[in-house]
Protein backbone atom coordinates (compact mmCIF):
# COMPACT_ATOMS: atom_id res chain seq x y z
CA UNK A 1 0.00 0.00 0.00
CA UNK A 2 1.67 3.17 -0.77
CA UNK A 3 0.46 6.87 0.84
CA UNK A 4 0.38 9.46 -0.64
CA UNK A 5 3.89 11.25 -0.17
CA UNK A 6 4.22 14.11 2.48
CA UNK A 7 3.47 17.50 0.70
CA UNK A 8 3.51 20.57 2.56
CA UNK A 9 -0.47 21.19 1.66
CA UNK A 10 -2.82 18.56 1.80
CA UNK A 11 -3.82 17.88 -2.45
CA UNK A 12 -7.54 17.82 -2.92
CA UNK A 13 -9.03 16.47 -5.93
CA UNK A 14 -12.60 17.92 -6.62
CA UNK A 15 -15.00 15.87 -8.74
CA UNK A 16 -18.29 17.44 -10.14
CA UNK A 17 -19.70 17.71 -13.65
CA UNK A 18 -21.41 21.37 -12.66
CA UNK A 19 -18.56 23.51 -13.45
CA UNK A 20 -20.47 26.22 -11.08
CA UNK A 21 -19.83 24.08 -8.12
CA UNK A 22 -17.07 22.76 -9.09
CA UNK A 23 -15.76 26.10 -8.82
CA UNK A 24 -16.86 27.25 -5.67
CA UNK A 25 -15.85 23.66 -3.95
CA UNK A 26 -12.24 24.53 -5.44
CA UNK A 27 -12.27 28.37 -4.62
CA UNK A 28 -13.65 27.30 -0.73
CA UNK A 29 -10.95 24.66 -0.14
CA UNK A 30 -8.10 26.89 -1.90
CA UNK A 31 -9.59 29.45 0.56
CA UNK A 32 -8.88 27.15 3.42
CA UNK A 33 -5.00 26.40 2.33
CA UNK A 34 -5.86 23.15 0.39
CA UNK A 35 -3.84 22.59 -2.80
CA UNK A 36 -6.71 21.70 -5.02
CA UNK A 37 -7.34 19.39 -8.37
CA UNK A 38 -10.25 19.38 -10.33
CA UNK A 39 -11.62 16.86 -12.52
CA UNK A 40 -15.09 17.13 -14.26
CA UNK A 41 -16.07 13.31 -14.94
CA UNK A 42 -15.65 10.09 -13.34
CA UNK A 43 -12.93 8.76 -15.52
CA UNK A 44 -11.13 11.82 -15.07
CA UNK A 45 -11.54 11.60 -11.88
CA UNK A 46 -10.11 8.19 -11.28
CA UNK A 47 -7.51 8.60 -13.69
CA UNK A 48 -6.48 11.92 -11.51
CA UNK A 49 -6.79 10.04 -8.41
CA UNK A 50 -4.27 7.49 -9.68
CA UNK A 51 -1.64 9.51 -10.93
CA UNK A 52 -1.71 11.97 -8.41
CA UNK A 53 -2.77 10.18 -5.19
CA UNK A 54 -4.40 13.10 -3.68
CA UNK A 55 -4.53 13.20 0.15
CA UNK A 56 -8.75 13.39 -0.29
CA UNK A 57 -11.14 13.20 -2.94
CA UNK A 58 -14.58 14.91 -2.81
CA UNK A 59 -16.77 13.46 -5.37
CA UNK A 60 -19.97 14.56 -6.91
CA UNK A 61 -22.27 11.24 -7.03
CA UNK A 62 -24.13 11.99 -10.61
CA UNK A 63 -21.17 12.37 -12.91
CA UNK A 64 -21.00 11.48 -17.03
CA UNK A 65 -19.03 8.18 -17.32
CA UNK A 66 -18.51 6.60 -13.95
CA UNK A 67 -20.56 7.88 -11.30
CA UNK A 68 -19.03 8.68 -7.43
CA UNK A 69 -19.98 5.46 -6.24
CA UNK A 70 -18.03 3.76 -8.67
CA UNK A 71 -15.36 5.90 -9.12
CA UNK A 72 -15.22 5.06 -5.23
CA UNK A 73 -15.44 1.12 -5.45
CA UNK A 74 -12.83 1.71 -7.99
CA UNK A 75 -10.45 3.73 -5.99
CA UNK A 76 -11.18 0.50 -2.61
CA UNK A 77 -10.12 -1.81 -5.48
CA UNK A 78 -6.89 -1.09 -6.77
CA UNK A 79 -4.36 -0.92 -3.91
CA UNK A 80 -2.38 2.39 -4.89
CA UNK A 81 -6.14 4.14 -3.67
CA UNK A 82 -7.28 1.78 -1.74
CA UNK A 83 -7.01 3.33 1.95
CA UNK A 84 -7.44 7.34 -0.20
CA UNK A 85 -10.60 9.32 1.79
CA UNK A 86 -13.09 9.43 0.05
CA UNK A 87 -16.25 12.29 0.35
CA UNK A 88 -19.05 11.94 -1.79
CA UNK A 89 -21.28 15.52 -2.88
CA UNK A 90 -24.50 15.04 -3.40
CA UNK A 91 -27.75 16.13 -3.98
CA UNK A 92 -28.84 12.87 -3.67
CA UNK A 93 -29.96 12.70 0.05
CA UNK A 94 -32.80 9.72 0.45
CA UNK A 95 -31.33 7.60 3.71
CA UNK A 96 -30.89 5.23 0.45
CA UNK A 97 -28.47 7.09 -1.26
CA UNK A 98 -25.93 7.72 1.58
CA UNK A 99 -26.32 4.25 2.26
CA UNK A 100 -25.02 3.28 -0.64
CA UNK A 101 -22.09 5.76 -0.77
CA UNK A 102 -21.16 4.21 2.78
CA UNK A 103 -21.26 0.62 1.28
CA UNK A 104 -18.89 2.10 -1.65
CA UNK A 105 -16.44 2.91 0.63
CA UNK A 106 -16.51 6.28 0.88
CA UNK A 107 -15.48 8.19 4.36
CA UNK A 108 -18.63 10.64 4.59
CA UNK A 109 -20.55 12.61 2.77
CA UNK A 110 -21.58 16.14 2.06
CA UNK A 111 -25.72 17.06 1.06
CA UNK A 112 -26.45 19.88 -1.44
CA UNK A 113 -26.85 22.69 -0.82
CA UNK A 114 -23.98 23.04 1.69
CA UNK A 115 -22.71 25.84 3.59
CA UNK A 116 -18.72 26.53 3.43
CA UNK A 117 -18.39 25.77 7.04
CA UNK A 118 -19.73 22.63 6.49
CA UNK A 119 -17.37 21.84 3.94
CA UNK A 120 -14.45 23.03 5.38
CA UNK A 121 -15.43 21.23 8.70
CA UNK A 122 -15.77 17.86 6.90
CA UNK A 123 -12.64 17.30 5.12
CA UNK A 124 -10.84 18.85 8.07
CA UNK A 125 -12.22 16.12 9.82
CA UNK A 126 -10.92 12.98 7.31
CA UNK A 127 -8.07 14.86 6.56
CA UNK A 128 -7.28 14.88 10.21
CA UNK A 129 -8.07 11.41 10.78
CA UNK A 130 -5.62 9.87 8.94
CA UNK B 1 -69.05 -3.43 -21.41
CA UNK B 2 -70.90 -2.43 -18.28
CA UNK B 3 -74.17 -1.47 -20.43
CA UNK B 4 -74.10 -4.45 -22.79
CA UNK B 5 -74.27 -6.82 -19.48
CA UNK B 6 -77.02 -5.10 -18.00
CA UNK B 7 -78.51 -5.44 -21.37
CA UNK B 8 -78.63 -8.94 -21.43
CA UNK B 9 -79.94 -9.36 -17.58
CA UNK B 10 -82.75 -6.38 -18.67
CA UNK B 11 -83.85 -9.23 -21.52
CA UNK B 12 -84.24 -12.14 -19.08
CA UNK B 13 -85.98 -10.01 -16.61
CA UNK B 14 -88.13 -8.99 -19.43
CA UNK B 15 -88.59 -12.44 -20.33
CA UNK B 16 -89.67 -13.84 -16.60
CA UNK B 17 -91.87 -10.86 -16.20
CA UNK B 18 -93.84 -12.06 -19.65
CA UNK B 19 -94.07 -15.53 -19.02
CA UNK B 20 -95.70 -14.81 -14.96
CA UNK B 21 -97.91 -12.11 -17.02
CA UNK B 22 -99.66 -14.62 -19.12
CA UNK B 23 -99.72 -17.10 -16.32
CA UNK B 24 -101.86 -14.62 -14.30
CA UNK B 25 -104.12 -13.27 -17.00
CA UNK B 26 -104.95 -17.00 -17.31
CA UNK B 27 -105.67 -17.16 -13.74
CA UNK B 28 -107.81 -13.96 -13.67
CA UNK B 29 -109.74 -15.41 -16.40
CA UNK B 30 -110.91 -18.66 -14.35
CA UNK B 31 -112.06 -16.80 -11.77
CA UNK B 32 -113.72 -14.73 -13.99
CA UNK B 33 -115.99 -17.37 -15.00
CA UNK B 34 -116.42 -19.32 -12.52
CA UNK B 35 -117.75 -15.76 -10.89
CA UNK B 36 -120.22 -15.91 -13.62
CA UNK B 37 -121.63 -18.88 -13.09
CA UNK B 38 -122.13 -18.50 -9.41
CA UNK B 39 -123.33 -14.62 -10.00
CA UNK B 40 -126.51 -16.89 -12.21
CA UNK B 41 -127.00 -19.14 -9.72
CA UNK B 42 -127.59 -16.26 -7.18
CA UNK B 43 -129.67 -14.47 -9.36
CA UNK B 44 -131.74 -17.44 -9.98
CA UNK B 45 -132.25 -18.07 -6.04
CA UNK B 46 -133.37 -14.62 -5.63
CA UNK B 47 -136.17 -14.55 -8.61
CA UNK B 48 -137.42 -17.63 -7.34
CA UNK B 49 -137.66 -15.83 -3.46
CA UNK B 50 -139.16 -12.71 -5.38
CA UNK B 51 -141.48 -14.25 -7.36
CA UNK B 52 -142.68 -16.16 -3.75
CA UNK B 53 -143.05 -19.46 -5.23
CA UNK B 54 -141.94 -20.19 -1.80
CA UNK B 55 -145.45 -19.78 -0.07
CA UNK B 56 -146.39 -22.60 -2.24
CA UNK B 57 -143.84 -24.52 -1.05
CA UNK B 58 -144.73 -23.17 2.51
CA UNK B 59 -148.19 -24.42 1.66
CA UNK B 60 -146.74 -27.83 0.72
CA UNK B 61 -144.51 -28.15 3.63
CA UNK B 62 -147.32 -26.46 5.98
CA UNK B 63 -144.81 -25.24 8.45
CA UNK B 64 -142.02 -26.20 6.91
CA UNK B 65 -139.02 -23.42 6.98
CA UNK B 66 -136.44 -22.88 4.63
CA UNK B 67 -133.12 -22.47 6.22
CA UNK B 68 -129.32 -22.62 7.02
CA UNK B 69 -127.94 -24.16 9.84
CA UNK B 70 -128.96 -26.58 12.40
CA UNK B 71 -130.64 -23.96 14.34
CA UNK B 72 -132.88 -22.44 11.84
CA UNK B 73 -135.18 -19.63 14.00
CA UNK B 74 -135.71 -18.04 10.99
CA UNK B 75 -138.84 -16.59 9.21
CA UNK B 76 -139.19 -17.87 5.37
CA UNK B 77 -138.26 -14.43 3.56
CA UNK B 78 -135.10 -14.52 5.53
CA UNK B 79 -133.95 -18.15 5.29
CA UNK B 80 -134.51 -17.25 1.53
CA UNK B 81 -131.98 -14.22 1.81
CA UNK B 82 -129.93 -16.38 4.02
CA UNK B 83 -130.23 -18.80 1.23
CA UNK B 84 -129.75 -16.56 -1.68
CA UNK B 85 -126.34 -14.54 0.63
CA UNK B 86 -124.81 -18.60 0.91
CA UNK B 87 -124.98 -18.97 -3.04
CA UNK B 88 -123.33 -15.67 -3.12
CA UNK B 89 -120.96 -16.29 -1.27
CA UNK B 90 -120.31 -19.61 -2.79
CA UNK B 91 -119.88 -17.40 -5.97
CA UNK B 92 -117.48 -15.07 -4.36
CA UNK B 93 -115.18 -18.22 -3.10
CA UNK B 94 -111.31 -18.02 -4.58
CA UNK B 95 -110.10 -20.85 -6.17
CA UNK B 96 -107.62 -22.50 -3.64
CA UNK B 97 -109.72 -21.81 -0.38
CA UNK B 98 -111.65 -24.43 1.32
CA UNK B 99 -115.18 -23.60 2.64
CA UNK B 100 -117.96 -25.69 2.75
CA UNK B 101 -121.37 -24.59 2.74
CA UNK B 102 -124.10 -25.91 4.52
CA UNK B 103 -127.91 -25.51 2.75
CA UNK B 104 -130.86 -26.64 4.53
CA UNK B 105 -134.65 -27.46 4.47
CA UNK B 106 -136.68 -28.27 7.75
CA UNK B 107 -140.04 -29.72 6.70
CA UNK B 108 -141.94 -29.68 10.08
CA UNK B 109 -139.78 -31.57 13.10
CA UNK B 110 -138.31 -33.32 9.80
CA UNK B 111 -135.10 -32.20 8.89
CA UNK B 112 -133.94 -32.47 5.22
CA UNK B 113 -130.15 -31.90 5.43
CA UNK B 114 -128.21 -30.33 1.58
CA UNK B 115 -124.49 -29.44 1.88
CA UNK B 116 -122.96 -28.67 -0.98
CA UNK B 117 -119.58 -28.52 -1.35
CA UNK B 118 -118.10 -25.67 -2.66
CA UNK B 119 -114.74 -26.19 -1.34
CA UNK B 120 -112.17 -25.23 -3.91
CA UNK B 121 -114.32 -25.87 -7.36
CA UNK B 122 -113.50 -29.42 -6.15
CA UNK B 123 -116.69 -31.22 -8.09
CA UNK B 124 -118.48 -32.77 -5.43
CA UNK B 125 -122.10 -33.31 -5.89
CA UNK B 126 -124.50 -31.81 -3.29
CA UNK B 127 -124.67 -34.36 -0.67
CA UNK B 128 -128.94 -34.98 0.53
CA UNK B 129 -129.25 -36.38 3.38
CA UNK B 130 -132.98 -36.90 3.06
CA UNK B 131 -134.85 -37.68 5.97
CA UNK B 132 -138.48 -37.29 4.66
CA UNK B 133 -139.21 -37.69 1.30
CA UNK B 134 -142.35 -35.69 1.44
CA UNK B 135 -140.49 -32.64 1.17
CA UNK B 136 -139.44 -33.52 -2.20
CA UNK B 137 -140.92 -30.14 -3.84
CA UNK B 138 -138.99 -28.01 -1.85
CA UNK B 139 -136.33 -30.49 -2.57
CA UNK B 140 -136.25 -29.93 -6.36
CA UNK B 141 -136.52 -25.97 -5.58
CA UNK B 142 -133.39 -26.16 -3.84
CA UNK B 143 -131.66 -28.96 -5.51
CA UNK B 144 -131.87 -26.54 -8.92
CA UNK B 145 -129.79 -24.29 -8.07
CA UNK B 146 -127.52 -26.37 -6.47
CA UNK B 147 -127.02 -28.38 -9.55
CA UNK B 148 -126.70 -25.24 -11.07
CA UNK B 149 -123.81 -24.53 -9.42
CA UNK B 150 -122.18 -28.16 -9.23
CA UNK B 151 -122.41 -28.70 -13.15
CA UNK B 152 -121.16 -24.10 -13.07
CA UNK B 153 -118.33 -25.62 -10.85
CA UNK B 154 -117.62 -28.75 -12.95
CA UNK B 155 -117.41 -26.59 -16.10
CA UNK B 156 -115.27 -24.11 -14.58
CA UNK B 157 -112.94 -26.82 -12.85
CA UNK B 158 -112.44 -28.09 -15.60
CA UNK B 159 -111.57 -25.24 -17.70
CA UNK B 160 -109.28 -24.06 -14.93
CA UNK B 161 -107.60 -27.34 -14.86
CA UNK B 162 -107.14 -26.53 -18.33
CA UNK B 163 -105.52 -23.06 -18.40
CA UNK B 164 -103.99 -23.82 -15.14
CA UNK B 165 -102.41 -26.99 -17.49
CA UNK B 166 -101.84 -24.42 -20.35
CA UNK B 167 -100.23 -21.35 -17.97
CA UNK B 168 -98.24 -24.39 -15.82
CA UNK B 169 -96.83 -25.45 -18.96
CA UNK B 170 -96.04 -21.94 -20.42
CA UNK B 171 -94.79 -21.15 -16.80
CA UNK B 172 -92.64 -24.47 -17.46
CA UNK B 173 -91.40 -23.29 -21.10
CA UNK B 174 -91.33 -19.71 -20.02
CA UNK B 175 -89.13 -20.90 -17.13
CA UNK B 176 -86.83 -22.68 -19.23
CA UNK B 177 -86.11 -19.70 -21.66
CA UNK B 178 -85.58 -17.63 -18.79
CA UNK B 179 -83.40 -19.88 -17.58
CA UNK B 180 -81.52 -20.25 -20.50
CA UNK B 181 -81.70 -16.55 -21.18
CA UNK B 182 -80.61 -15.89 -17.29
CA UNK B 183 -77.54 -18.72 -17.86
CA UNK B 184 -76.28 -16.59 -21.23
CA UNK B 185 -76.98 -13.19 -19.32
CA UNK B 186 -74.59 -14.93 -16.11
CA UNK B 187 -72.04 -16.39 -18.66
CA UNK B 188 -72.55 -13.06 -20.49
CA UNK B 189 -71.86 -11.41 -17.62
CA UNK B 190 -69.25 -13.22 -15.84
CA UNK B 191 -67.09 -12.50 -19.40
CA UNK B 192 -67.63 -9.51 -19.20
CA UNK B 193 -66.72 -9.13 -15.13
CA UNK B 194 -63.54 -10.72 -16.20
CA UNK B 195 -62.51 -8.71 -19.20
CA UNK B 196 -63.72 -5.58 -16.50
CA UNK B 197 -61.41 -6.73 -14.01
CA UNK B 198 -58.35 -7.57 -16.10
CA UNK B 199 -59.11 -4.18 -17.33
CA UNK B 200 -59.37 -2.90 -13.76
CA UNK B 201 -56.35 -4.30 -13.01
CA UNK B 202 -54.38 -3.69 -15.93
CA UNK B 203 -55.11 0.17 -15.19
CA UNK B 204 -54.45 -0.46 -11.54
CA UNK B 205 -50.95 -1.57 -12.86
CA UNK B 206 -50.70 1.48 -15.09
CA UNK B 207 -51.69 3.67 -12.54
CA UNK B 208 -49.34 2.08 -10.00
CA UNK B 209 -46.61 2.69 -12.79
CA UNK B 210 -47.33 6.39 -12.98
CA UNK B 211 -47.21 6.79 -10.12
CA UNK B 212 -43.61 5.50 -9.47
CA UNK B 213 -43.15 7.51 -12.66
CA UNK B 214 -44.58 10.76 -10.57
CA UNK B 215 -42.40 9.70 -7.32
CA UNK B 216 -39.51 9.48 -9.53
CA UNK B 217 -40.35 12.52 -11.22
CA UNK B 218 -40.71 14.36 -7.83
CA UNK B 219 -37.47 12.56 -6.81
CA UNK B 220 -35.32 14.38 -10.09
CA UNK B 221 -37.03 17.49 -9.79
CA UNK B 222 -35.52 18.15 -5.70
CA UNK B 223 -32.48 16.63 -7.03
CA UNK B 224 -31.89 18.73 -9.95
CA UNK B 225 -33.16 21.81 -7.74
CA UNK B 226 -30.86 21.22 -5.48
CA UNK B 227 -27.81 21.43 -7.61
CA UNK B 228 -28.60 24.64 -9.12
CA UNK B 229 -29.70 26.08 -5.87
CA UNK B 230 -26.19 25.34 -4.11
CA UNK B 231 -24.35 27.49 -7.17
CA UNK B 232 -26.74 30.24 -6.08
CA UNK B 233 -26.42 29.68 -2.22
CA UNK B 234 -22.70 29.01 -2.30
CA UNK B 235 -21.96 32.27 -4.20
CA UNK B 236 -24.28 34.76 -2.94
CA UNK B 237 -22.62 33.42 0.38
CA UNK B 238 -18.94 34.20 -0.67
CA UNK B 239 -20.25 37.76 -2.15
CA UNK B 240 -21.77 38.17 1.45
CA UNK B 241 -18.92 37.37 3.05
CA UNK B 242 -17.35 40.33 1.52
CA UNK B 243 -13.90 39.02 1.03
CA UNK B 244 -13.73 40.18 -2.52
CA UNK B 245 -15.01 44.21 -1.81
CA UNK B 246 -17.10 45.89 0.79
CA UNK B 247 -20.88 45.74 -0.19
CA UNK B 248 -22.92 48.47 0.54
CA UNK B 249 -25.96 48.13 2.94
CA UNK B 250 -28.26 48.33 0.46
CA UNK B 251 -26.18 45.44 -1.81
CA UNK B 252 -26.27 43.25 1.33
CA UNK B 253 -29.94 43.76 1.91
CA UNK B 254 -30.71 42.56 -1.34
CA UNK B 255 -28.78 39.67 -1.79
CA UNK B 256 -30.02 38.36 2.06
CA UNK B 257 -33.43 38.25 0.29
CA UNK B 258 -31.91 36.07 -2.78
CA UNK B 259 -30.56 33.69 0.14
CA UNK B 260 -33.84 34.00 1.94
CA UNK B 261 -35.46 32.55 -0.94
CA UNK B 262 -33.10 29.86 -2.04
CA UNK B 263 -33.79 28.68 1.46
CA UNK B 264 -37.23 28.73 0.88
CA UNK B 265 -36.64 26.70 -2.10
CA UNK B 266 -34.61 24.48 -0.32
CA UNK B 267 -37.48 24.02 1.81
CA UNK B 268 -39.76 23.24 -1.23
CA UNK B 269 -36.99 20.52 -2.91
CA UNK B 270 -37.01 18.96 0.46
CA UNK B 271 -40.85 18.88 1.18
CA UNK B 272 -41.63 17.38 -2.11
CA UNK B 273 -39.11 14.95 -2.08
CA UNK B 274 -40.04 14.32 1.54
CA UNK B 275 -43.45 13.46 0.08
CA UNK B 276 -42.56 11.48 -3.10
CA UNK B 277 -40.63 9.11 0.33
CA UNK B 278 -43.91 8.79 2.04
CA UNK B 279 -45.59 8.09 -1.29
CA UNK B 280 -43.04 5.36 -1.98
CA UNK B 281 -43.03 4.32 1.71
CA UNK B 282 -39.65 4.70 2.33
CA UNK B 283 -39.49 6.95 4.75
CA UNK B 284 -37.15 6.03 7.40
CA UNK B 285 -36.71 6.99 11.03
CA UNK B 286 -33.64 7.57 13.35
CA UNK B 287 -34.80 7.09 16.50
CA UNK B 288 -33.07 8.61 19.98
CA UNK B 289 -34.53 9.47 23.06
CA UNK B 290 -35.34 13.39 23.23
CA UNK B 291 -37.34 15.83 25.10
CA UNK B 292 -40.43 16.88 23.43
CA UNK B 293 -40.47 19.42 26.22
CA UNK B 294 -36.94 20.78 24.51
CA UNK B 295 -37.64 20.25 21.14
CA UNK B 296 -41.09 22.45 21.62
CA UNK B 297 -38.79 24.93 23.42
CA UNK B 298 -36.55 25.42 20.51
CA UNK B 299 -39.82 25.69 17.89
CA UNK B 300 -40.97 28.27 20.50
CA UNK B 301 -37.97 30.40 20.67
CA UNK B 302 -37.35 30.00 17.00
CA UNK B 303 -41.08 31.57 15.95
CA UNK B 304 -40.26 34.32 18.63
CA UNK B 305 -38.81 36.66 16.09
CA UNK B 306 -42.05 35.93 13.49
CA UNK B 307 -44.52 36.36 16.55
CA UNK B 308 -43.02 39.56 17.72
CA UNK B 309 -42.75 40.89 14.20
CA UNK B 310 -46.84 40.26 14.50
CA UNK B 311 -47.01 41.70 18.24
CA UNK B 312 -48.29 37.91 19.00
CA UNK B 313 -47.95 36.52 22.52
CA UNK B 314 -46.37 33.44 22.12
CA UNK B 315 -46.47 30.71 25.50
CA UNK B 316 -45.31 27.62 26.21
CA UNK B 317 -46.66 25.51 29.20
CA UNK B 318 -45.03 22.31 29.22
CA UNK B 319 -45.26 18.96 31.34
CA UNK B 320 -42.97 18.11 34.12
CA UNK B 321 -41.37 15.34 31.64
CA UNK B 322 -41.79 14.04 28.36
CA UNK B 323 -39.30 11.55 27.13
CA UNK B 324 -39.61 10.53 23.87
CA UNK B 325 -38.13 7.65 21.54
CA UNK B 326 -38.12 9.63 18.15
CA UNK B 327 -36.29 11.06 15.21
CA UNK B 328 -35.90 14.01 16.54
CA UNK B 329 -34.79 16.32 13.29
CA UNK B 330 -38.48 15.22 12.24
CA UNK B 331 -40.64 15.48 15.41
CA UNK B 332 -38.92 19.27 15.17
CA UNK B 333 -39.79 19.65 12.19
CA UNK B 334 -43.51 18.82 13.06
CA UNK B 335 -43.34 21.51 15.58
CA UNK B 336 -41.38 23.88 13.78
CA UNK B 337 -44.74 23.63 10.99
CA UNK B 338 -47.11 23.79 13.76
CA UNK B 339 -45.97 26.81 15.64
CA UNK B 340 -45.63 28.35 12.57
CA UNK B 341 -48.56 27.91 10.71
CA UNK B 342 -50.00 29.41 14.28
CA UNK B 343 -48.24 32.67 13.98
CA UNK B 344 -49.07 32.82 10.46
CA UNK B 345 -52.62 32.51 10.48
CA UNK B 346 -53.11 34.65 13.59
CA UNK B 347 -53.85 38.04 13.30
CA UNK B 348 -51.97 40.93 14.89
CA UNK B 349 -51.99 40.65 18.64
CA UNK B 350 -53.41 37.62 19.40
CA UNK B 351 -52.15 34.32 20.77
CA UNK B 352 -50.61 31.65 19.90
CA UNK B 353 -49.90 29.19 23.09
CA UNK B 354 -48.15 24.95 22.94
CA UNK B 355 -48.70 23.10 25.78
CA UNK B 356 -47.18 19.43 26.84
CA UNK B 357 -49.45 16.83 28.65
CA UNK B 358 -48.55 13.56 30.25
CA UNK B 359 -51.84 11.38 29.99
CA UNK B 360 -51.40 8.06 30.18
CA UNK B 361 -48.46 6.53 28.22
CA UNK B 362 -48.85 9.36 26.11
CA UNK B 363 -47.31 13.16 25.42
CA UNK B 364 -50.05 15.15 24.12
CA UNK B 365 -48.52 18.72 22.08
CA UNK B 366 -51.23 21.00 21.66
CA UNK B 367 -50.75 24.35 19.58
CA UNK B 368 -53.61 26.61 20.36
CA UNK B 369 -54.27 29.91 18.79
CA UNK B 370 -56.71 32.42 18.35
CA UNK B 371 -56.24 33.48 14.86
CA UNK B 372 -58.58 32.66 11.42
CA UNK B 373 -59.50 29.30 12.28
CA UNK B 374 -61.56 27.32 9.28
CA UNK B 375 -64.40 25.98 8.16
CA UNK B 376 -65.34 22.08 8.81
CA UNK B 377 -64.93 21.41 5.67
CA UNK B 378 -61.35 23.00 5.16
CA UNK B 379 -61.02 20.28 8.78
CA UNK B 380 -61.38 17.53 6.60
CA UNK B 381 -58.75 18.12 3.83
CA UNK B 382 -56.48 20.04 6.10
CA UNK B 383 -53.63 16.60 5.74
CA UNK B 384 -54.39 16.42 2.26
CA UNK B 385 -51.27 17.07 -0.26
CA UNK B 386 -51.12 20.59 -1.61
CA UNK B 387 -54.23 21.68 -0.03
CA UNK B 388 -54.68 25.22 1.52
CA UNK B 389 -57.74 26.71 3.26
CA UNK B 390 -59.45 29.72 1.47
CA UNK B 391 -58.16 32.00 4.15
CA UNK B 392 -54.48 31.41 3.18
CA UNK B 393 -54.87 31.72 -0.79
CA UNK B 394 -56.88 35.03 -0.16
CA UNK B 395 -54.76 36.42 2.25
CA UNK B 396 -51.64 35.18 0.40
CA UNK B 397 -50.23 33.82 3.26
CA UNK B 398 -47.08 31.70 2.31
CA UNK B 399 -46.80 28.12 1.81
CA UNK B 400 -47.13 25.25 -0.52
CA UNK B 401 -49.59 23.06 1.45
CA UNK B 402 -47.41 20.40 2.19
CA UNK B 403 -46.50 21.08 5.44
CA UNK B 404 -49.36 19.65 7.60
CA UNK B 405 -49.29 16.47 5.10
CA UNK B 406 -45.93 16.08 6.16
CA UNK B 407 -46.52 16.46 9.89
CA UNK B 408 -49.32 13.99 9.69
CA UNK B 409 -46.81 11.56 7.60
CA UNK B 410 -44.29 12.12 10.45
CA UNK B 411 -46.45 11.83 13.38
CA UNK B 412 -47.82 8.63 11.86
CA UNK B 413 -44.69 7.18 11.34
CA UNK B 414 -44.27 7.47 14.94
CA UNK B 415 -47.32 5.62 15.54
CA UNK B 416 -48.62 9.32 17.16
CA UNK B 417 -51.60 10.89 16.06
CA UNK B 418 -52.47 14.31 14.52
CA UNK B 419 -55.71 16.30 15.05
CA UNK B 420 -57.36 19.39 14.58
CA UNK B 421 -60.35 21.69 15.59
CA UNK B 422 -61.23 24.79 14.55
CA UNK B 423 -64.05 27.26 14.67
CA UNK B 424 -63.93 29.85 11.67
CA UNK B 425 -62.83 33.37 13.19
CA UNK B 426 -62.20 32.02 16.22
CA UNK B 427 -58.95 30.36 16.30
CA UNK B 428 -57.22 26.61 16.17
CA UNK B 429 -55.68 23.91 17.57
CA UNK B 430 -53.46 21.09 16.65
CA UNK B 431 -53.18 18.17 19.24
CA UNK B 432 -50.01 15.64 18.17
CA UNK B 433 -50.03 12.42 20.57
CA UNK B 434 -46.86 10.34 20.68
CA UNK B 435 -46.37 7.15 22.77
CA UNK B 436 -43.57 7.95 26.21
CA UNK B 437 -40.42 6.65 25.86
CA UNK B 438 -39.99 3.50 27.75
CA UNK B 439 -39.58 4.57 31.77
CA UNK B 440 -36.50 2.85 33.01
CA UNK B 441 -36.81 2.56 36.68
CA UNK B 442 -34.00 3.20 38.68
CA UNK B 443 -32.16 0.50 40.86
Amino acid sequence: MSAAPQRERAVVLVADDDTDIRELVLFRLERAGYEVVAAKDGEEALRQAVELQPDLAVLDVMMPKLNGYEVTQELRRSEATSAMPVILLTARVQDEDITRGFDAGADDYIKKPFSPQELRARVQAVLGRR
Amino acid sequence: MIGRVATASGLAVLLVAGALTVTVLDYRGAVGDRQRAADAIADAAATQAAEKDLSREREALGDAMLGLGPNPGQTLEESAQRFREDLERIGRQEPGERRLVGAGLQANDRLLTVTTAAENLTPTPPRIREIDRKVDAAEVRVLAPLQALRSANLADQARVDRSAEHASRRAFVFAIIAGAVAIVGGVAFGWYAIRLIRGITSRNEQLRRLDQLKDDFVAAVSHELRTPLTSIQGYVDLVLEGDDGNLTDEQRQFLAVVRRNTNRLHRVAGDLLFVAQVEAGTISLQRERADLNEIVREGVEAARPAAAGKQLELAFACASTADVDVDRARIAQVVDNLISNAVKFTPTGGHVTARTQVHGNSVILEITDDGMGMSEEEMEQLFERFFRTAAATEQAIQGTGLGLAISKAIVDAHGGVIAVTSETGKGTTFAVELPLADVKVAV
